[in-house]
């Protein structure tokens, strides 16, 4: 028995099906699940179209549990696939979907919105719609990771551009701490809050664009992903097999711009997700294969992200744990214990 | 008092931690007022203590209930030797409190008041031991988050809340850039399965801010309980108190 389920793990289609098995039920537990106690049979009507007993239940299961669980399994995909791009693109194992500072650019639209309008004692912007914060938090995103790709063309080494998105990212949080510095305590809550992250905050109306946008930068890594294995030869390699570099280049970098922006935008900086997933995802399929890794990192990064949902919304009680802290203490042990088990790996 | 502030010229010393602590010394103060949070990143006292300086520290934000806050003004009071005239205001201000006190008992019904707002996802929920839960209490309401043994808040689940939420009639103390219902609205569309946004009962503390985004409510608010608990009951039993206007309180439209 054992034997059959390690062979079916091992092989490609097996460990797809057993990831989709567990990703339906863990969606189907966050819809079953939370602060609210509700029946099963009463989340089944729900879900077939009928009326609960308590009509408030359609409304949790539906405009609250769904909304929340399909962002957690979105942005769980997102960033585990463009922190994999970035891996392979700076064949480094600890790069990740924030390290050439989208997330910092995204943070950066955030506290400009929320606290710059206070140290220029103008009227404050009406900032009440979450709106608000996508908007600014992408404008963000956009604007370092425009820096960045213009640096891309005029470097040519993948490493110097890995130190010019962090340096631009350590410029961007001076910005942002000088802000923090110069505001008022409720904006500077508003703003640190922002920061924990979390997958409740998209609503049923955001659903659609979040959708769009992350499925548009998951059909572009796909198509990507035979560039991607060449770049796993390293630079020079694949520039002798016709790899144009710089190209593929611009491409990954606008890819996770779109996705990890994205993500960053509607839930905040979520941490660890996008450096940890591909690692499992690699020690799991036992190759390096793109076009065989993606859909398993796809898969993974949702599941994960499920259940960081899951634990932070602590089951049956009331109170819920900062998102981030719940990815960076599941995140954690998984890297800890891969770096350990395999000391390179390519 | 902003006008006061900008004119007077006062120096600029920083925030929390990052204090400009040559600059403090520089200015030599007899008496530095602080609070602690005995967290040492956001502390900045242990390093004034190092430097010499004279350091008190306000807990205000600490009492369970609105006039133990503001006896706080006692404490302030003894450094300028003014504890007399600190002392009248306050009993005086507990006196005219306790009145409004009995005044809201007279309520027939006591309605159900919801409190606060999903801040990126977790809804901060006032504690049932906390000077929130107390000012309902005392204003007669039925507070939601009663049954919580909390003094502090709790971050909650938004859907938590919402199941709460439909019970209330009243709700109050939303985020402060609420200025009218239909920024509500935009905040989040759920929060229009609320059924006291659906009455338009939607009552925020936000009625004096000023330019620079700094809320009377949370400044002379402490030491003025009685008006605090008067605009409650005014929102609560209209009638009980037909003569008082809104003063922190306004309605949302």
């Amino acid at each position: 028995m054992k034997k059959t389920i390690t062979a079916l793990v091992k092989s490609q289609m097996g460990l797809m099906l057993v990831l989709v098995a567990i990703l339906l039920i863990l969606f189907c537990l966050s819809l079953a699940t939370g602060s609210v106690s509700i029946p099963l049979g009463d989340v089944m009507a729900v879900l077939q179209g009928q009326n609960p007993q308590k009509l408030s239940w359609s409304i949790i299961i539906l405009q609250f549990r769904l909304p929340k669980a399909i962002t957690a399994m979105l942005a769980g995909s997102a960033l585990a696939v463009s922190g994999l791009q970035m891996q392979t693109l700076f064949q480094n194992p600890l790069a990740g979907p924030y390290v050439l500072g989208v997330s910092s650019g995204a943070s950066l639209g955030v506290a400009l919105a929320v606290l710059a309008a206070d140290v220029m004692g103008a009227q404050r912007i009406a900032l009440t719609g979450s709106g608000t914060t996508v908007i600014a938090a992408l404008l963000g995103a956009a604007g370092v990771m425009g820096c960045v790709v213009i640096a891309a063309n005029y470097v040519k080494n993948s490493v110097t551009l890995l130190v010019i998105g962090l340096l631009f990212g350590y410029l961007t949080s001076a910005v942002v701490n000088l802000l923090l510095y110069f505001s008022v305590p409720e904006q500077i809550q508003t703003y640190l809050i922002w920061t924990f992250g979390s997958f409740a905050t998209v609503t049923q109306q955001q659903i659609p664009l979040f959708l769009g946008l992350v499925l548009v930068g998951l059909a572009i890594a796909f198509s990507q992903s035979k560039s991607l294995n060449l770049l796993l030869l390293g630079e020079t390699q694949s520039r002798t097999l016709g790899l144009t570099l710089s190209h593929i280049r611009l491409i990954i970098i606008g890819n996770v711009s779109i996705l990890a922006g994205t993500v960053t935008a509607f839930c905040g900086p979520i941490a660890f997700l996008g450096i940890a997933v591909p690692h499992l995802g690699r020690s799991l399929l036992h190759s390096a294969d793109h076009r065989r890794l993606l859909p398993v990192v796809m898969l993974l990064g949702a599941i994960l992200a499920l259940i960081a949902d899951l634990v932070s919304q602590l089951p049956g009680g009331q109170t819920v744990l900062p998102l981030n802290s719940i990815t960076a203490l599941i995140g954690t042990p998984i890297v800890v214990w891969v770096i350990v088990r395999r000391q390179s790996y390519r | 008092m902003a006008d006061y502030i900008r004119r007077s010229n006062i120096p600029k010393i920083g925030t929390n931690a990052s204090l400009n602590i040559e600059r403090v010394l520089d200015l030599s103060p007899d008496l530095i007022t602080t609070y602690g949070t005995g967290n040492p990143k956001n502390d900045s006292h242990p390093k004034l203590l190092e430097a010499g300086l004279k350091v008190a520290i306000n807990a205000e934000y600490m009492e369970s209930t609105p006039l133990g806050q503001a006896e706080w003004l006692k404490f302030t009071a003894l450094f300028f030797n003014q504890e007399n005239a600190a002392n009248q205001r306050i009993s005086a201000m507990a006196q005219r409190y306790q009145k409004i006190v009995a005044i809201a008992q007279k309520a027939k019904q006591k309605p159900t008041v919801l409190t606060g707002f999903s801040s990126s996802g977790t809804w901060y929920q006032p504690g049932g031991k906390s000077y929130v839960a107390q000012l309902l209490k005392d204003a007669g309401a039925v507070y939601v988050g009663a049954n919580n043994g909390d003094r502090g808040s709790t971050p909650m689940s938004f859907e938590a809340v919402y199941d709460r939420a439909l019970t209330a009639q009243v709700w109050i103390n939303g985020s402060q850039n609420w200025k009218q219902m239909t920024d509500i609205a935009k905040a989040d569309e759920r929060y229009q399965k609320i059924p006291a946004f659906q009455t338009g009962q939607v009552f925020n503390n936000n009625a004096r801010v000023n330019q620079f985004g700094g809320n009377d409510y949370w400044q002379s608010g402490v030491i003025s309980s009685d008006v605090v608990l008067a605009d409650l009951v005014k929102i609560l039993h209209p009638e009980l108190l037909s003569n008082h206007q809104l003063f922190y309180y306004r309605a949302l439209k």
